[in-house]
């Protein structure tokens, strides 16, 4: 009855998508979207409310004593303050900034909560619907981690919607490190001066030395240059650079000894060049850690992808549930469509595959709910 | 009696609120009919997102329509197709076909004759957004003022740049009563059917303010009602800066005020019409090529203004 409940309900589904996509988002600044969220749960669950952090949280009560489970989505958009995002309606696809990341996963997590809460399911524990601030990197986590300690008291495990990736099951979390390195040279004239160290060479150096250091291939672990700004005129000598960049690992102790590596680089960068300077900032960082594939979590979640009808695709990722992970609680992330341009204008998602991903959820939801029996 | 522009302002001057939605909702249970209206024209990049939010959208989940019309004003692309799609009744529009396609006047008046609401809601297909609060406002405007005819979306309390420069201006001095309405030349707005089927309606671009004349004419300003529903975003550009569009517009206007009696001029106005390019937003405005003469905000106007700053 539930599940036909929530299948009738996916034209309502994909509207609210839209609605809470054309609300912008950047991370920071994620109130209005908070505020239509937290709207579109008070209409069928009087505990809704907004917390101190941001976060919208409520609570689908359960008929039996046993731990609760959280099923989060994240409330912020990868975009900046800059995009009016619109959202192009066609009969088989949405294409918009944000749709896919992340509005499709809020509107499916009310459309779960609103399933719940009109058609009951016996034998379940309570069930939190929570949509997280700052789920994206500059947030730094910061709405996830706001929920901590509160969140062991409640539940044991964490349900982690996204919208990319039909049958993604995400167990793990990949270690991430983001860094900064600031470099400050004297500057001066090319010709004129030439034999002074330029900031921008300097930063060049330091991205060498990362890439050239050797890295495993299992676990999988990278560095990634993202962004170089500096320079000042065609004719002049950098005196300042920015380098953005990043480290991932599936291992802890791998991404550990990688940012050892990059910040003893900063250190050593201006050894021998008059007037210059490094300094490397951490700007976010994500702890690599997980659940193993025999996990309780991770096999009630690929049995209820089964009975979707969907081959569960275990994999890492990067979410609120990394936190969930670090502070020992069960939490695994899953996709609810097929999508394509994730994170550009054209973000792409295709109709349908929606239902499957609706139908996986509602029964991943429902399966871990109602087997939850650890503390 | 007529009401005073003063007392209009206070009671038929209107922000959106956010239980609008909800309040509809309840009055479409009890019994009231509800429509909306779009017009079409080659829409397909933003009908299929308004038809979807209209049905599916809706703040509270049941949408209160008892009918949803899509008039066809000419659409050479899937338009029509995607409405039928989306579950709504296309109305094929009888009218002259312009290049440019049928006017959105033949629309509206093919889509009021075939409605069988008791509210309908007008809205032309090619705005890019459609915000279901205002569009609520509206129609719990005209709930609550049972003797409205019209409903009018105001973009801002001096209304769009037809309203602001040329509509309003002309009114001010021919017709001061309704210098109260901050734009009449708004496309978004809402109807009692059975009340405006009799009035003559202009079958041309810009119908809407010729609309609101004939209303304060023949039932007085109290039935006439304003929202304040934000800047209106339009797919390709706003069609009212359209000199075809401005110029069908200000003659329905002239023709309508000619039938209140306000205008004495015989014959024909297009001669005298001045074209967007003529408008100006400080200095003499251009009311017709006969008529040049100082804008003043006055009393009224400035009342107006001050009412929405005071409640915003």
């Amino acid at each position: 009855m539930g599940l036909s409940h929530l299948e009738a309900s996916i034209p309502r589904v994909v509207a609210e998508a839209v609605r809470l996509a054309e609300v912008p988002s950047p991370t920071g600044s994620e109130e209005l979207r908070a505020a239509l969220t937290c709207e579109l749960l008070a209409d069928f669950l009087d505990s809704a409310h907004v917390d101190q952090a941001g976060n919208v949280v409520a609570c689908v009560k359960g008929s039996v004593d046993r731990p609760g489970t959280v099923v989060l989505a994240p409330l912020d958009s990868w975009y900046g303050a800059e995009t009016t995002p619109l959202i192009d309606v066609r009969a088989d696809r949405l294409t918009g900034p944000g749709i896919v990341n992340h509005a499709i996963a809020l509107s499916s997590m009310i459309a779960l909560a609103r399933t719940l809460r009109t058609s009951p399911v016996t034998g379940l524990g309570d069930i939190w619907f929570v949509a997280t601030v700052g789920s994206e990197m500059a947030g730094d986590l910061r709405g996830i981690c706001h929920l901590f300690p509160w969140l062991p008291t409640v539940a044991s495990r964490v349900i982690c919607l996204q919208g990319p990736g039909l049958g993604r099951l995400d167990h793990w979390s990949v270690g991430t490190y983001r860094g900064e390195l600031n470099v400050y040279a004297p500057g001066g004239h090319c010709w004129r001066d030439a034999g002074r160290s330029s900031a921008l060479q300097l930063a060049m150096d330091f991205s060498r030395q990362m890439e050239s250091l050797p890295k495993a291939g299992v676990p999988r672990t990278l560095y990634n240059p993202s962004r170089l700004n500096a320079g000042d005129a065609w004719n002049t000598l950098a005196s300042k650079a920015t380098l953005q960049f990043e480290l991932r690992s599936d291992s802890e102790d791998e991404l550990q000894r990688l940012i050892i590596q990059a910040q003893n680089a900063a250190q050593d960068l201006c050894r021998g060049h008059a007037g210059c300077l490094a300094k490397l900032e951490q700007m976010g960082f994500r702890h690599a850690t997980g659940l193993y594939p025999d996990h309780a979590l991770v096999t009630g979640i690929r049995e209820a992808q089964s009975w979707a009808g969907l081959a569960s695709k275990l994999g890492a990722s990067s979410s609120d549930a990394s936190v969930c992970l670090f502070y020992g609680v069960a939490a695994a992330t899953i996709g609810l469509c097929n999508a394509v341009g994730i994170e550009t204008q054209m973000e792409t998602l295709y109709l349908d595959s929606l239902p499957s991903g609706l139908r996986q959820a509602y029964a991943v939801t429902i399966q871990v709910a109602g087997r939850n029996s650890t503390k | 009696m007529s009401m005073t522009p003063e007392s209009w302002i206070s009671r038929h001057s209107l922000l959106p609120t956010p239980e609008a939605a909800k309040r509809l909702t309840g009055a479409a249970k009890d019994g009231v009919r509800m429509g909306v209206l779009l017009l079409a024209r080659d829409n397909v990049a933003t009908i299929g997102r308004h038809l979807l939010l209209l049905r599916h959208g809706w703040p509270g989940g049941a949408a209160p329509w008892s009918e949803i019309l899509v008039a066809d004003l000419g659409s050479s692309d899937a338009t029509l197709e995607i409405a039928r799609e989306h579950g709504a009744t296309v109305i094929e529009t009888t009218g002259l076909q312009t290049v440019s396609g049928i006017a959105s006047g033949d629309g509206f008046v093919s889509g009021v004759e075939r409605s069988k609401s008791d509210i309908l809601l007008v809205v032309p297909a090619s705005l890019v957004r459609l915000e279901l609060d205002p569009v609520a406002a509206l129609l719990a405007a005209m709930l609550d003022h049972p003797a409205c005819r019209i409903a009018i979306g105001a973009e801002s309390a001096s209304g769009s740049a037809l309203s602001r420069l040329s509509l309003r201006p002309l009114l001010a001095a021919v017709c001061p009563e309704l210098s109260v309405v901050s734009d009449p030349a708004s496309p978004l707005l809402a109807v009692r059917p059975a009340e405006v089927k009799p009035l003559p309606l202009a079958r041309t671009e810009g119908y809407e303010a010729a609309l609101a004349v004939d209303c304060w004419n023949l039932h007085g300003l109290e039935s006439i009602v304003q929202v304040l529903v934000g800047e209106l975003q339009w797919a390709g550009g706003d069609p009212r800066q359209n000199p075809t569009h401005a110029f069908h517009c200000q003659l329905a206007v002239l023709e309508a005020l000619r039938r209140a009696g306000r205008i004495q001029v015989q014959g024909e106005f297009g001669h005298i019409l001045p074209s967007p390019e003529e408008w100006t937003e400080s200095g003499p405005r251009v009311v017709s090529r006969l008529e040049v003469f100082d804008w003043k905000e006055d009393e009224t106007s400035l009342k107006l203004k001050a009412w929405f700053q005071e409640k915003l």
